[in-house]
């Protein structure tokens, strides 16, 4: 996690661009991912995209000078009131906890998270302060293992209905 | 249709009258017996078997010296059938050849040896099917064996059954053969017996033409290759590269929180001290997957079955005899976990699940070479994290079960699981004494969490895999014949009454096996998780033509049809009725030797979680709730 805690000095555009194209690449590598493409999109933002826990490819929009990374309609039918999505934003929230092991939590000094659902679509958003890129990119793909763990847990008609996940 | 035929002052006169006249049929009614030929047949005494012998003889030989320790069967196949059950081998028959195939699934899981099941040729064989592919996913060493009418009248269609057998276990077992050169039928016993004594194990499927069955050998000189099993197969296993061992080491010294995840390999090749030994060593947390449980004791401070929230912080994972592999995001452990995994297998390790290392062996001599090999280390703050997440995990579930009890028109799940656990393994029995079948559907999601594992062989996993519903009675069956006689993993808990859990979709398939439970006194406690319905009703709920399609009569008396099977009956409809109710039974056990079922009255809404929170439940793998994997 280089670059954590790092100072005051900002990561330049291209700094933070190669660590989080490393950090995706590393887990492309080792087989997490079933595979990884790039592409940039205007505004000087680039889209990834990777096969990983469901059948369908995660999203994720990196914009190297804001420091910012929405993974991008991560879940989708999340209706209002529902409890799917009571339940899934507090446990997005509640991942900044300082009660939680440093390595399950995300470190607010590091990087701020947020997340939004327009017309039923959960979207997420960290934004990486000062050199911190590296740190969010990874948290940012804990984040979504650990909301997968969570509907899985106690979630599970969510799962069925939305993943394609066994119902027995 | 009664009260049709009467008409209304009729039905009047049958309802005031009905009550006493079938209290007094009741009374007239000849008791329930076990027929005497059964003493007898204990107390018969056993013939050598030797030459000269038929061919079923001889294969029924081979099974003896290779330590077939049951055969599970229905009636057909009388010649092998019977040729087994001469040789001592404790054989049991049941109502239909699915569930017997399942009683035998369920004995090696419970036991770790080897057992036989057989069926009759045609319809005996294919209703054997579905249990032996259950079998084939649970990695269950299950012999299959079957009767094949004639070669000779092969393709013929003369009289009924003729079907070629073997194609219809393509995909669901290890080995398979239809025998038709008699000599070498002690030969092909040395072909199933190296399949089902090496490796992964799977079911080995073997169908005998009456020819090879009946077949008449004066001496060895009529049979081929008819020598002693040391000469056909080895006992020796694989064991591990010593570079392979060294980078395992590296791996795990240098982790901050490594795990181990125990599976079935760990239990066939009983590698329990290995595993232990290492664990303690190294301080490494150990969790549990598979077809069983309790190779690691669940009341280990570094046990993490029941601290599920810990899987996520891994760094490190030790896969162990992981036959069935889980994709990744199937196991909870973390996108920046490593793996290693130890398998006997070359060319199943890779599959699905990445890995940093892979080291073929025998698992029960890797972890001891690992266990040899490294260094004492102390993870302290990673077992107390596990600690805390155990915490939470109790936390949580006596929160479900103060829940459940303010259920009171039902038992509630939590209700149920936690009941269980208090008397089986919290109050004055020994908390490793019993051995639970653990099945059910919908209610498994709630037992799993209350019961743990305090040693090899005590919590049988009943939908592993395969995630079929309907095998739990006759598994029941298995696993109660291998406590009985004290097999294997089950010695030491020889004759112990053991409980079976079970939903009241999955007890429809095989309740007539009640009455094999009954008529060998097998001493089974079977409860019943009475939802009136499918597990799958309430994805169903808004779907107002199609929904009778998920559900039963409401209220159905499984206890009365347990107690017309010759077993003990209880009916709970309240929770404070759930103790009272297990103490019985359990005494019914030990004075008796008599099955019981514990028919608990639920409702199906339990599984609507904005009516009756928490509602359905979800799971987590490995550990406590994992079925999949």
């Amino acid at each position: 996690m280089g670059g954590r805690h790092g100072g005051r000095s900002r990561v330049s555009g291209k700094e933070g661009l190669t660590a989080v194209r490393k950090r995706l690449q590393s887990y492309a590598d080792r087989g997490v991912f079933r595979g990884l493409a790039e592409e940039p999109l205007r505004g000087s933002r680039y889209r990834f995209k990777f096969l990983w826990l469901t059948s369908a490819p995660f999203t994720l929009v990196y914009a190297p000078k804001s420091g910012s990374i929405v993974i991008r309609d991560l879940l989708p039918n999340l209706g209002p009131r529902t409890a799917v999505r009571k339940g899934i934003r507090a446990f997005i929230l509640s991942r900044t906890d300082g009660a939680l092991p440093e390595h399950r939590r995300i470190d607010v000094r590091c990087v701020n998270v947020a997340c939004e659902v327009r017309r039923g679509l959960l979207s997420v958003k960290l934004v990486a302060k000062r050199r911190d890129h590296d740190y969010a990119v990874n948290r940012a793909v804990n984040l979504i293992h650990e909301i997968f763990v969570q509907l899985h847990t106690y979630f599970p008609e969510y799962m069925w209905e939305n993943f394609d996940v066994p119902e027995e | 249709m009664r009260q049709a035929v009467l008409g209304s002052a009729g039905a009047t006169a049958a309802a005031f009258g009905g009550a006493e006249a079938a209290r007094a049929a009741e009374e007239d009614a000849k008791p329930i017996t076990i027929p005497s030929e059964f003493e007898q047949a204990k107390r018969a005494p056993l013939e050598p078997v030797d030459f000269p012998m038929s061919g079923a003889q001889v294969f029924a030989r081979a099974c003896k010296e290779e330590g077939v320790e049951a055969l599970f069967c229905c009636p057909g196949n009388y010649d092998v059938v019977h040729a087994i059950a001469n040789t001592g081998i404790p054989t049991y028959s049941g109502r239909h050849e699915g569930s017997l195939c399942h009683a035998a699934d369920a004995f090696c899981r419970a036991t770790g040896e080897v057992a036989a099941t057989s069926g009759t040729e045609g319809p005996g064989f294919t209703a054997m099917i579905g249990a032996i592919s259950a079998a084939n996913s649970a990695r269950s060493p299950i012999l299959v064996l079957a009767s094949n009418k004639t070669i000779f009248s092969e393709d013929t269609e003369q009289g009924i059954q003729d079907q070629y057998q073997q194609p219809l276990t393509e995909g669901i077992k290890k080995y398979g053969k239809r025998l038709i050169t008699p000599a070498r039928t002690w030969e092909y016993a040395g072909y199933a017996f190296r399949q089902l004594r090496s490796g992964v194990p799977k079911p080995v499927h073997i169908d005998f033409p009456a020819e090879v069955a009946r077949a008449r050998f004066d001496d060895a000189a009529d049979l081929e290759f008819f020598y002693d099993k040391t000469k056909y197969r080895t006992d020796t296993k694989p064991y591990p590269d010593p570079k392979a061992i060294d980078r395992a080491v590296e791996l795990l010294r240098d982790a901050e929180r490594p795990i181990i995840v125990s599976s079935n390999g760990v239990f066939y090749s009983k590698a329990w001290s290995a595993l232990k030994r290492l664990a303690e060593r190294a301080q490494i947390p150990v969790v549990e997957s598979g077809a069983m449980k309790g190779q690691f004791s669940g009341a280990h401070e570094l046990s993490v079955d029941a601290a599920p929230m810990a899987l996520l912080s891994a760094d490190v994972v030790l896969l162990v005899g992981q036959y069935c592999m889980p994709t990744l995001g199937e196991f909870a452990f973390g996108p920046d976990a490593r793996y290693i995994r130890i398998d006997p297998d070359a060319e199943d390790i890779g599959r699905n699940l990445p890995i940093d290392l892979g080291i073929v062996s025998d698992e029960r001599a890797a972890l001891e070479a690992l266990a040899d090999a490294m260094p004492r280390q102390k993870h302290d703050a990673w077992v107390a994290e596990v600690a805390a997440a155990r915490e939470a995990f109790d936390a949580e579930n006596e929160e479900y079960y103060q829940t459940g009890l303010g259920y009171t028109d039902a038992v509630h799940p939590a209700v149920i699981g936690k009941e269980l656990a208090e008397f089986l393994q919290n109050g004055d029995i020994p908390r490793d004494r019993t051995t639970i079948m653990q099945g059910g559907y919908g209610i498994a999601r709630y037992t799993r969490r209350y019961l743990r594992a305090y040693r090899p062989g005590q919590i049988i996993n009943g939908a592993y895999q395969y995630g079929a519903i309907g095998p739990d009675v006759g598994y029941t069956v298995g696993v109660a014949a291998a406590v009985r006689h004290g097999i294997g993993a089950q010695a030491d808990f020889k004759g112990h009454p053991i409980v079976a859990i079970t939903g009241d979709a999955g007890f429809g398939y095989t309740a007539m096996e009640l009455e094999t439970l009954s008529k060998y006194r097998l001493p089974a406690i079977l409860v019943v998780y009475n939802n009136n319905a499918w597990g799958t009703w309430s994805g169903q709920r808004n779907n107002t033509v199609g929904l009778p399609v998920h559900l039963f009569q409401e209220n159905l008396r499984y206890d009365k049809l347990g107690e017309a099977l010759g077993t003990h009956g209880e009916y709970v409809t309240k929770a404070s009725e759930m103790r009272p109710a297990l103490e019985r039974a359990y005494q019914v056990a030990l004075d008796e030797s008599r099955p019981s079922i514990i028919n608990v009255q639920a409702k199906k809404e339990f599984w609507l979680r904005d009516q009756y929170p928490p509602g359905f439940l979800g799971k987590i793998e490995p550990g406590l709730m994992s079925y999949y994997h």
